[in-house]
């Protein structure tokens, strides 16, 4: 270790990092024990387990996932820094393994709802790159015919894509009453961050879903930055997953797929007996700004970002992981890699050559059964024909 | 170890460390990369210590098969694209033909370099990618159309981590790192430091992938060379595709003779300022004196605008010619000033020789100015008849396009409106509007009743100042009230300005 130099040495000593497992058996394991970090827990006498295991399949289903996320935003900068995105554009680089984890132990009627840091979710949810990517871009083949990009994207079971700070969270407690009325035994999950987490709207929605017991997971995913502002500065408790007070609440490593897949199983465990809403923190970070228009380097510093990124990449850490406990091997996952790059820069082209939309559309696809006639326009007397062409997600 | 005795042992063991270190070698020299991401690249030994050596057998195993698959592919490729052919004998007949013995055992080496070199990537079964990947300038704030790149963070062949800063880009408004998100090599900068109006979307760079060779990265073709340096000149910014980027940097020594030393001090140029347009791209005195030529000479800046009066009689603006170069610094002029100057030059005033008066016809389809031309030649009844005339046409519907463009000062007249009083808006690029409200009856001092006429005057104090203005409107104030005067003729202004200054206090 001596010959390397701290430049290239990773931050944190190799046996101390997380990436050793418990038990290996073989160099073609098919199944693999870690060990998470523990968890912290609010008003809960036992918490998700920190042993873990994971098989190869879910193994490399995770890391094609987080990777092909990665990839995603990664094509999003460039997009933007040509010009060819323009508005808003919510990168996701850093938090991958939130939301893989919790996708991981979500089932197909579970639902979730999120705010603008949106595009991963969207993937996983089922809208492939090339939908989000065009709708980014504002092409027809978008999830939204590229009417919406960040703020409007949706896929079954996937509720958004919302533009307020803290507004998902009350909707999020209404998707839980829904799930809890119908019968269908599905949770809902509910993903603000830490800058929405001082909202007024969030305790609100805590207190009916306490009173209701509503199946309903609310996550915090702390970055540690709210836009520009540090959580020490904004935050009086920092400690989210405290502030649901009479709420039981979860820490977790947001780094580490699969503390956060673990914890999501426990907490929806808890959700689906009937014990009512869990609040769950999972500590993350984001390496691009707030936003594209903002670098990112003014109220941190780029080597607290690249310290990060060396120790605890999400990605990197869980390859050192499955190819320590012999579950994979390195260059299949630089297969896995240069299959993504592949199809992610096949996405973009295509998504760049696609059309937009026409003026016809200009009133589609703002009811999902329009009882009106048509649409008024600008001026009185300036009327639209309303059209339904785009898929109705989640209308039933 | 019971097996093998002492001196076995040790042998085994040299010949063991001794393997590991050639392989250890092989790779670091054939993939040419440092040889600290040689270790890097295979995780597992950065970390383990010793792991290199339990894993030892089956990295042998795995070079050895990836040696033999590739030894195959790799070695053929380049003696394919050299020469055509995969036989030996006319291979090596090929390359006695072209004079270059050395090709052959060149290719050889490189293909057997090449073969180890799979050892860290392995058979690729995966699709063939794009391994050359493009830098093209950012858009980094929602404006910027062009920037300068500032300063390069890396240098070629310098390894990238993802976050890594590759150059500071001055942009429109600041100097903005510019982040590269993926790891890789940079390969080639194609666009060096300190170049001015980069425009965005321009290839600025070449990466590629790490493990790649880097050094033969070739430059797409398709690419233009943006000129090198400050002041781009004509002859080095060729349309060649050559992958050398283009001579006459601004870095590169150019022989100054004592000549053209001297004639530098005295005029204070420096010879980066000066396009190399000599023999083989020297600055010869000749230069110089052209690009003095050009540089400094005489402009004329903006004079104050005339009265519009009938005798008026256009202030000869004295060109103000810029005395000797020595008298000045010329300050570069920065991305952000340059895109203010833009914009103002929008709007800017501009002076011309002659007064074109744009009179305010108020038509049915709307306002329209049209133009009076040279005023100062004309008189009071030369100018009523085309101002009557002028805005008949427009009324009409008739007015020519070139007859109400240009102009540069205006008159608004509201007052047959029965408006007393109002301020009119300058039409850039015009530098100032009158405005003349309605004529109203007032007591006097004289207990008489007197005419009073409102009028506002707008003017850009970019071309015009404050004083001048002043005594426009008191020259034109006093010829209102001194009708009699100018039906009698006397068109001297000065003179008019002289005794009204005696007269009034200022």
């Amino acid at each position: 270790m001596s010959m390397l130099p701290s430049k290239m040495m990773r931050s944190t000593p190799a046996l101390s990092r997380n990436i050793w497992p418990l038990s290996k058996s073989n160099a073609y394991s098919t199944e693999a024990t870690f060990e998470t970090k523990p968890y912290k827990l609010h008003r809960l006498e036992s918490g998700p387990s920190t042993t873990v295991t994971c098989n190869k399949e879910d193994a490399l289903h995770m890391y094609r996932q987080m990777q092909a996320i990665r990839r995603l935003e990664t094509s999003a900068s460039n997009l933007y820094k040509e010009k060819a995105i323009r508005g808003f554009c919510h990168l996701y680089s850093g938090q991958e393994a939130c939301a893989v984890g919790m996708r991981k132990a979500m089932s197909n009627v579970d639902s979730i709802i999120t705010a603008y840091r949106a595009h991963g979710w969207t993937y996983l949810m089922g809208v492939p790159v090339f939908g989000v990517l065009a709708e980014l871009l504002g092409r027809k083949g978008g999830c939204a015919r590229g009417k919406g990009g960040s703020m409007h994207m949706y896929a079954p079971n996937f509720y958004g894509g919302n533009g307020i700070v803290g507004a998902q969270v009350p909707l999020g407690a209404g998707l839980g009453f829904a799930h809890k009325y119908k019968g269908d035994g599905g949770v809902n999950i509910s993903l603000y961050g830490d800058g929405a987490a001082n909202q007024g709207q969030l305790f609100e929605a805590y207190n009916m879903a306490k009173l209701w017991n509503l199946p309903c997971i609310f996550v915090c995913e702390n970055n540690g930055y709210g836009m520009g502002t540090s959580a020490e500065r904004a935050s009086a408790n920092v400690n989210y997953y405290t502030r649901g007070d009479y709420v039981p609440g979860i820490w977790v490593d947001g780094m580490d797929v699969l503390a956060v897949r673990e914890a999501t199983r426990f907490a929806k465990q808890l959700c689906v007996d009937g014990q009512g809403p869990v609040l769950m923190e999972t500590a993350t970070y984001r390496y691009s700004g707030h936003s594209m228009s903002d670098p990112g380097t003014s109220y941190r510093t780029r080597e607290e970002i690249q310290e990060v990124r060396q120790s605890r990449d999400p990605i990197t850490s869980f390859k050192d992981k499955i190819i320590n406990a012999g579950l994979t091997t390195a260059e299949e996952l630089k297969n896995i890699d240069n299959e993504i790059r592949v199809e992610v820069d096949k996405a973009t082209k295509d998504a760049k050559a696609d059309g937009e939309i026409s003026l016809e559309e200009l009133a589609a696809d703002i009811y999902a059964t329009n009882l009106d006639g048509p649409v008024r326009g600008l001026v009185s007397g300036d009327t639209f024909k309303h059209i339904n062409i785009g898929a109705q997600v989640n209308a039933k | 170890m019971g097996i093998l005795r002492k001196s076995q042992f040790r042998s085994l063991m040299t010949k063991a460390v001794l393997f590991v270190t050639l392989i250890f070698i092989q790779l670091a020299l054939a993939d040419r990369r440092p040889w600290r991401t040689v270790l890097l690249d295979r995780p597992s030994y950065a970390n383990e210590p010793f792991g290199l050596l339990f894993r030892l057998p089956g990295l042998c195993k795995q070079t050895i098969s990836d040696m033999a698959c590739r030894i195959y592919r790799k070695h053929m490729r380049p003696a394919v694209q050299y020469f055509g052919t995969t036989s030996p004998t006319l291979r090596c007949f090929t390359a006695i033909r072209m004079k270059n013995a050395y090709a052959v055992p060149t290719l050889l080496r490189q293909s057997w370099i090449d073969s180890v070199s799979c050892c860290s990537r392995g058979f690729q079964t995966t699709p063939a990618l794009d391994e050359t990947h493009r830098v093209n300038m950012p858009s980094l704030s929602p404006t910027m159309t062009e920037g300068t790149i500032v300063k390069w963070m890396k240098k070629e062949g310098d390894a990238i981590t993802a976050g890594d800063v590759l150059c500071e880009i001055q942009t429109d408004k600041a100097v903005v790192s510019m982040e590269y998100d993926e790891d890789g090599i940079l390969a080639k900068i194609l666009v060096p430091e300190n170049t001015a109006d980069v425009k965005v979307g321009t290839l600025i760079a070449l990466t590629v992938d790490e493990g790649e060779d880097w050094k033969s990265v070739e430059v797409p073709a398709d690419v233009e060379q943006t000129p090198a340096g400050p002041k781009s000149t004509e002859s080095t910014s060729a349309a060649s595709t050559s992958a050398a980027p283009p001579s006459g940097s601004r870095g590169s020594d150019r022989l100054i003779g004592p000549a053209v030393k001297n004639y530098q001090r005295k005029y204070g140029l420096e010879s980066s300022q000066v396009s190399p347009t000599g023999p083989h791209g020297t600055v010869t005195k000749d230069v110089l004196k052209h690009a003095l030529a050009n540089k400094f000479e005489p402009v004329a800046i903006g004079a104050s605008p005339p009265a519009p009066s009938s005798a008026a009689v256009t202030k000869a603006s004295k060109p103000k010619s810029q005395t000797g170069a020595a008298s000045y610094v010329d300050v570069e002029i920065s991305n952000m000033r340059r895109t203010i100057a833009k914009r103002l030059f929008q709007s800017k005033p501009k002076h011309q020789g002659k007064v074109d008066i744009s009179v305010a016809v108020a038509t049915p389809n709307g306002l329209i100015t049209p133009t009076v031309t040279n005023v100062g030649k004309r008189d009071v009844i030369s100018i009523s008849k085309t101002v009557r005339a002028l805005a008949e046409k427009a009324r009409d519907g008739k007015l020519k396009p070139h007859k109400f463009m240009g102009g540069n000062f205006s008159i608004s007249n509201l007052g047959m409106f029965g408006i007393r009083c109002f301020s009119a808006i300058i039409n850039p690029p015009q530098c100032a509007i009158l405005a003349v409200g309605s004529t109203s009856i007032e007591l006097g001092e004289d207990g008489k009743p007197k005419f009073v006429v409102n009028v506002k005057l707008s003017y850009d104090a970019r071309a015009i100042m404050d004083d001048e203005a002043l005594k426009f409107l008191a020259v034109l104030q006093n010829q209102i009230e001194n009708v009699n005067e100018i039906s009698m003729g006397i068109y001297d202004i000065q003179s008019r300005i002289e005794s009204m200054e005696n007269k009034a206090a200022y």
